[in-house]
């Protein structure tokens, strides 16, 4: 299993998993795998960056979390969007899509 | 929204602290967890399970570091390691646990004693009364400047020109100086009871601002002499007599045999004069309109409310030129009178306050040393742990990190010796309540003052805190390496430390001798007082007051033949030797009949300045029951009556003074003023102590026979121990007249022994609080020498090793001891004599600077702190010279 790694943009983080937890609950673990398959394998989020962020975001109102049954019957924690959470996705999704249209107007102009 | 978040960030550390265990788990689940899933997955796609596992922990990286990371997220770490420097207190405090006893005991000592006796004075001195705008009270009474007694009475007369011609009081209202005598008897609710009581003008309750909890207080009219008796009563007779009925207005109360009906009650703060129970309007209680109009009756004071901005100055000012101006309308012969004016508030405190002073003074004094105490074992100790930082800065403990948890130490060290102290203080507070004399006002009010509590404990703190930083302060500058080796020599800051510890116990050793002293003179003054050649003979004599208030007393006939025959039932009871009636039995307090007197040949003028005499009224077995030596003459008896001439009695030391080496019988005086009779002296008897104990006065007494002031105290000599005759006397007095109450029953050596209870209060506080202070100072010096002596344990063992010997040894440190020693009793003598002259108003018999005690004290403190200095000097000779020199 060979990833080619990317270097996530500082504060980006926070956006994805934000985005991930837009369709629903999920744990730590579900929420990298998400992230994995939804940047079709480029992003491989490290759990050192992860849970640190969760817990931030927890404590700024952004998420919530419970403890829950998994698919295998163990207990996980299981965290989703608040309603502050759902409105700071919106605004950094439009934030971040005027930010890459630029960055990615500037890259090609020759 | 923003001020939101802010609060929510300040309050995060303390709301981790709340959830930490259970975040704690939380944490440790979800690491679990994703690490069991990443294995899972892993063995699914076919790794072995042992493969999987190592792939997981590879890859989740430092499950610590990630720990940590979700910690500080939650805002865990600062709290966290709080908890751990706690711990860390917690642990150093019991690793030593002789440090942390005598770190614990000192503060607690010093924060205790000073909680206890600043609630006290908090509550006797500092409190307000209940009284309005209690600053604009004061009491006035006349004064007699040429006759060298500087308070006199008012009469009711004199008290009504006072009021008409001031023009610096708003109100004005009178009661009598004191309630001696106008107690009255309760009853018809089953036995009788003696009530201590104090008549009124109607207005005094409206001019100190007092509101009654029940009821109403005087009106106007009843300062009018044919007015309905009414009664206001306190609280505490209210309750504990009528249950806190509110019934009990409108209920008549039969008081020495008249009606007076109750209309109020006031609260229980209301305590004025002190010990009162009833208040009765003046006018109508005395039934007698003679005392509101007779001139010479002077019994009352004044007391007044100042019009806003007015001084105490100018009511002094005036009212001395009133009073002169009706002395000399009045008398114009005599000289003339002034008038005194003390604020009220200084007149009710006046003598407790000198003690209470003195007692906070001793106090902070304590606590002074126990800071300086604090200090140096705080010092005392960094030295000790001084490698213990060096290493643990080499190990690479950031300084801030060092400094928090030595402050986390202080910290510990003064809160656990505060809650010692508190815990003292609660107990020394009932104590003080318990053994503290009767007449301090208020003292039974006073509870542990939280302020006072914590700005003792501040002080300890913030001693703690500096003397615990030092160290940290002084490692974070030192060359590691150096201290690392600490054999090789010692480190720069450690010679400032030595100074700055001789230094502390110098100052502790000032302080300590001064309160010695202190200590030292009370107590001397204490074995004064009661070395006190009483004049009579205070054991096997039993005292009580048989008050003939009842009107059926009135005539002085039935009162003579009341007491006559009560003599003769007593003395015939089997072991009561002698009984007598007299006025006013001893140590009573300052009050009395005063008599002033012309001698025979004296002109007017100078009889003036005559001292006045404390006169008694007695019955012929006075001197015999009270063993009073009779020195000349003969006693009373029955046959001195209002048909032969007027005799008296007179004490040695006027006798002395009148007529020195003559024979004063038969020698005549008369009272002062025209138109009195000759009194011719028949005998001389021992100058006795009545008023007070540290005071001889002259005495004057009159038989009973032969005048009207009153006789109210049964004195009964014993042939054994009194207390087993009371059942007989009262039965005795029973029989004669079932509705007398006998009241205040107590042995004379009873009253001298309570007359000495505050002095003793005094004494033994003062005591307390020196003997303390010299432990802290002993253990302050030995503390010093010792760490001295093992700081030089190497030199010492070159020294010996080149030939030196124990003596010489001993003398170096001694020395050393000493010298810091002398140097702190000659500050502290400066100081002492200094401050215990502030004290020379609580001494009886003794200077303020008296020099036996001085130089006793001094030795005292040396030779203790000399044994202090000598038990580890010679710990150091027995050192062994080749230990000594691999030392460290």
């Amino acid at each position: 299993m060979k990833n080619s790694k990317v270097e996530l943009l500082q504060g980006t983080l926070d956006m994805l998993i934000l985005k991930s937890l837009a369709t629903g609950s999920m744990h730590g673990y579900d929420i990298v795998t998400r992230i994995h398959q939804m940047s079709d394998d480029v992003l491989m989020v490290q759990e050192g960056s992860l849970y640190p962020a969760l817990h931030r975001m927890e404590e700024r109102g952004l998420i919530e979390s419970e403890w829950g049954l998994s698919e295998n019957n163990r207990r996980a924690k299981y965290y989703k969007l608040t309603k502050s959470g759902r409105k700071q996705l919106e605004n950094e999704a439009t934030d971040w899509a005027r930010l890459s249209t630029a960055i990615s107007k500037v890259m090609q102009a020759t | 929204m923003a001020l939101f978040e802010v609060i929510k960030a300040l309050l995060r550390p303390i709301r981790a602290l709340w959830r930490g265990r259970q975040l704690e788990r939380d944490i440790n689940d979800e690491v679990a967890f994703h690490i069991e899933t990443i294995i899972r997955q892993n063995i699914e796609s076919g790794m072995s399970p042992e493969e999987s596992r190592q792939a997981a922990l590879r890859r989740f990286g430092s499950q610590a570091h990630i720990k940590e990371k979700m910690r500080e997220s939650r805002g865990l770490v600062f709290t966290e390691a709080l908890v751990q420097d706690l711990r860390f207190g917690f642990r150093m405090l019991r690793k030593n646990p002789g440090f942390s006893f005598v770190a614990l005991l000192t503060i607690g000592l010093g924060i205790g004693i000073n909680s206890a006796i600043f609630s006290v004075v908090n509550a006797v001195l500092i409190n307000p009364f209940p009284f309005k705008d209690q600053d604009r009270l004061v009491v006035a009474w006349k004064s007699d400047p040429a006759a060298n007694n500087p308070l006199l009475e008012l009469s009711y007369a004199e008290f009504q020109d006072w009021r008409e011609q001031n023009h610096v009081f708003e109100q004005v209202a009178t009661m009598p100086t004191t309630t001696y005598g106008y107690g009255f008897t309760l009853l018809g609710e089953g036995e009788p009871v003696q009530i201590e009581s104090t008549r009124v003008s109607a207005n005094f309750f409206d001019l100190l601002g007092a509101k009654p909890e029940l009821g109403r207080t005087f009106l106007p009219e009843e300062d009018n002499i044919n007015s309905e008796r009414v009664v206001v009563i306190s609280h505490t007779l209210w309750e504990e007599r009528y249950g806190g009925s509110r019934d009990i207005i409108g209920k008549t109360l039969n008081l020495s045999g008249r009606g007076f009906r109750v209309v109020g009650v006031m609260p229980r703060e209301f305590d004025f004069p002190h010990g009162v129970d009833m208040w009765t309007p003046l006018a109508s209680a005395s039934g007698n309109p003679a005392v509101l109009t007779n001139r010479g009756a002077i019994f009352l004071q004044m007391i007044g409310r100042l019009k806003p901005g007015a001084t105490v100055e100018q009511a002094q000012s005036e009212l001395d030129a009133i009073a002169h101006r009706i002395s000399l309308q009045q008398n114009p012969k005599d000289s003339p009178n002034g008038a005194i004016v003390t604020p009220l508030v200084e007149h009710i405190l006046g003598g407790t306050r000198p003690a209470l002073y003195l007692l906070s003074a001793a106090a902070v004094l304590v606590l002074l040393i126990v800071c300086v105490n604090m200090a140096n074992l705080l010092l005392a100790r960094a030295t000790v742990r001084h490698k213990e930082i060096a290493v643990r800065t080499a190990l690479g403990a950031g300084r801030t990190r060092l400094i928090r948890q030595l402050l986390t130490e202080s910290l510990l060290l003064a809160l656990a010796g505060g809650t010692c102290g508190i815990a003292l203080a609660f107990w020394a507070i009932r104590i003080l309540r318990l053994v503290g004399p009767s007449d301090i006002p208020r003292l039974g009010d006073v509870r542990v003052n939280v302020s006072v509590f914590v700005a003792a404990l501040v002080i300890a703190l913030i001693t703690s805190i500096i003397f615990g930083l030092m160290p940290a302060l002084a490692t974070s500058k030192v060359d590691l390496n150096e201290a690392l080796k600490e054999g090789s020599g010692k480190v720069a800051g450690d010679r400032k430390g030595r100074a700055l510890r001789n230094l502390l116990v110098i100052g502790e050793i000032a302080l300590t001798l001064i309160l010695l002293v202190g200590a030292g003179l009370l107590i001397q003054s204490f074995r004064n007082l009661q070395n006190v050649s009483l004049g009579y003979d205070p054991n096997n004599l039993l005292t009580m007051q048989v008050n003939l208030n009842s009107p059926k007393y009135r005539d002085i006939q039935q009162n003579r033949q009341f007491f006559r025959e009560l003599i003769q039932r007593v003395e015939s009871i089997p072991g009561a030797t002698a009984a007598a009636v007299m006025t006013l039995r001893p140590l009573e307090g300052p009050v009395g009949w005063y008599f002033s007197f012309q001698v025979e040949g004296q002109s007017a003028e100078v009889a003036e300045n005559n001292p006045y005499l404390n006169r008694q009224a007695i019955t012929p077995d006075y001197f015999r029951a009270m063993g009073i030596p009779l020195v000349a003459g003969r006693p009373f008896v029955e046959q001195d009556t209002t048909e032969t001439p007027r005799v008296v009695i007179i004490s040695e030391n006027m006798a002395k003074q009148y007529w020195p080496g003559q024979d004063p019988i038969g020698k005549r005086i008369k009272a002062l003023g025209d138109g009195n009779d000759w009194l011719t002296i028949v005998g001389v008897a021992k100058e006795a102590r009545y008023m007070e104990l540290n005071n001889v006065r002259m005495d004057i007494y009159f038989p009973y026979t032969q005048t009207t002031i009153p006789r109210r105290y049964l004195v009964v000599r014993t042939a054994t121990e009194p207390q087993a005759f009371i059942g007989a006397i009262r039965n005795e007095v029973a029989k004669m007249d079932k509705d007398l109450p006998v009241v205040s029953v107590k042995t004379m050596s009873q009253i001298v022994s309570e007359s000495l209870a505050k002095p003793r209060f005094n004494m033994l506080l003062l005591g307390l609080f020196a003997a303390l202070a010299l432990i802290l100072a002993s253990v302050g010096i030995y503390g010093v020498i010792t760490y001295s002596v093992s700081q030089r344990t190497r030199e010492i063992g070159v020294r010996m090793a080149l030939g030196a010997q124990r003596s010489d040894v001993v003398k170096l440190i001694v020395r050393h001891g000493m010298i810091v020693t002398l140097l702190g009793v000659a500050i502290g003598l400066i100081g002492a004599a200094g401050l215990t002259r502030l004290m020379s108003v609580l001494l009886y018999g003794v200077n303020a600077t008296d020099p036996t005690i001085f130089s006793g004290i001094s030795l005292l403190l040396a030779i203790i702190s000399l044994i202090a200095c000598y038990v580890p000097a010679r710990r150091a000779t027995k050192v062994d010279p080749t230990i000594a020199l691999r030392y460290e």
